[in-house]
């Protein structure tokens, strides 16, 4: 029992950190576009003063790159700031349609870097869940993580979160499961084992419909 | 640097494209892509000294890139620019890369056009 908490510890502090990175990774790059934005503006402006001709058009251009890169960097802030808090708590209630959009939004460049895009379907009620936070969020990301390996052509996935009957859903739509991948979902559940028994969870494959759903209860008791 | 053509490649649009106009205003010719695709269309119509290539891009990355221009332009030298920032990445990246010439975003536009002349002269002493 002790290794395997020991384990889903490491497994979280992982995927913690490998979350970390991303972002970290994600603001240099907004850092790296207003850097040369305001470096712009700065040449043109010394230009200005040698007696070429300032282009306002260019000037407005650059300041409005900057404005936007700030809104693109405080809504990547929010995300890890959101993402830090979540974990406040290692048992807790928590809506898991918020958890399941965060997480997306966070795995959106992993995809992206596959050519993959995600697209996930916000509900209008609250979907109460009471779970251990960072291992659904670790679960939800390792679910993203399998579906971006086994997007269908047109290279989309949408997630959607919703109750059924006594039990709560993440549908994770737009995939491949079928032939080779078949063989590759039954690893990913016995190579996840661990962290679905953890949260009382199972993985359900629709191959007719391409979709891979991580089946949830309401709520797990603490012992 | 006169003479020299550069060819900026990472998706991030508005980071290549500036960064283009600001080695242009130092007298520098440099052409940008914002994606491995792209650059390689870039290539066909163009011969380029240098490329600086983001390490993570969609699809194709930087390193795969460098493999494929090669192979187009043996003659090509490459600077590789990441968003990973720790010692111990830089170090990585080096190795992974198989090049010295790499920065870390943001870039100062004065440590890049160093590292150029710095290929450039690397380049010349080789032949």
């Amino acid at each position: 029992m002790i290794s395997e908490n020991n384990s889903l510890r490491d497994n979280g502090l992982i995927f913690f950190g490998k979350i970390n990175a991303s972002i970290s990774h994600e603001i240099r790059n907004v850092l790296a576009v207003i850097n040369e934005n305001a470096g712009l503006i700065k040449d043109l402006l010394q230009m200005a003063e040698k007696g070429i001709s300032l282009d306002p058009d260019r000037v407005t251009r650059g300041v409005e790159n900057i404005l936007a890169q700030v809104k693109r960097g405080d809504m990547i802030v929010g995300n890890m700031s959101k993402f830090a808090h979540s974990v406040d708590n290692p048992h807790a209630s928590i809506d898991l349609g918020e958890y399941a959009e965060l997480i997306t939004r966070i795995m959106s460049r992993f995809a992206a870097m596959k050519g993959v895009s995600l697209q996930y379907n916000p509900i209008s009620e609250p979907i109460e869940i009471s779970t251990f936070p960072l291992d659904l969020e670790n679960m939800l990301h390792l679910c993203m993580d399998y579906a971006i390996a086994i997007a269908g052509d047109e290279k989309k996935i949408s997630i959607t979160a919703t109750k059924k009957e006594d039990r709560l859903q993440i549908h994770l739509g737009g995939l491949k499961i079928y032939g080779e991948n078949q063989h590759n979902s039954d690893n990913f559940i016995t190579e996840n084992n661990m962290l679905l028994q953890s949260l009382d969870a199972r993985i359900i494959e629709d191959a007719n419909t391409g979709t891979l759903i991580l089946d949830l209860p309401y709520k797990i008791e603490v012992q | 640097m006169k003479g020299i053509k550069v060819l900026l490649v990472d998706d991030e649009d508005e980071l290549v494209s500036t960064l283009a106009e600001r080695l242009l205003i130092r007298g520098i010719e440099a052409d940008w892509a914002t994606s491995a695709e792209g650059a390689l269309i870039k290539m066909s119509s163009n011969r380029y000294d240098i490329a600086l290539l983001d390490v993570k891009m969609p699809r194709i990355s930087g390193i795969e890139l460098k493999k494929k221009m090669e192979e187009k332009n043996p003659d090509m030298k490459f600077i590789f620019m990441t968003g990973h920032g720790s010692e111990a990445d830089f170090y990585a990246g080096t190795a992974e890369a198989g090049s010295e010439y790499y920065l870390v975003k943001p870039v100062n536009i004065e440590d890049l056009i160093s590292k150029m002349k710095d290929v450039i002269t690397f380049k010349r002493g080789q032949k």
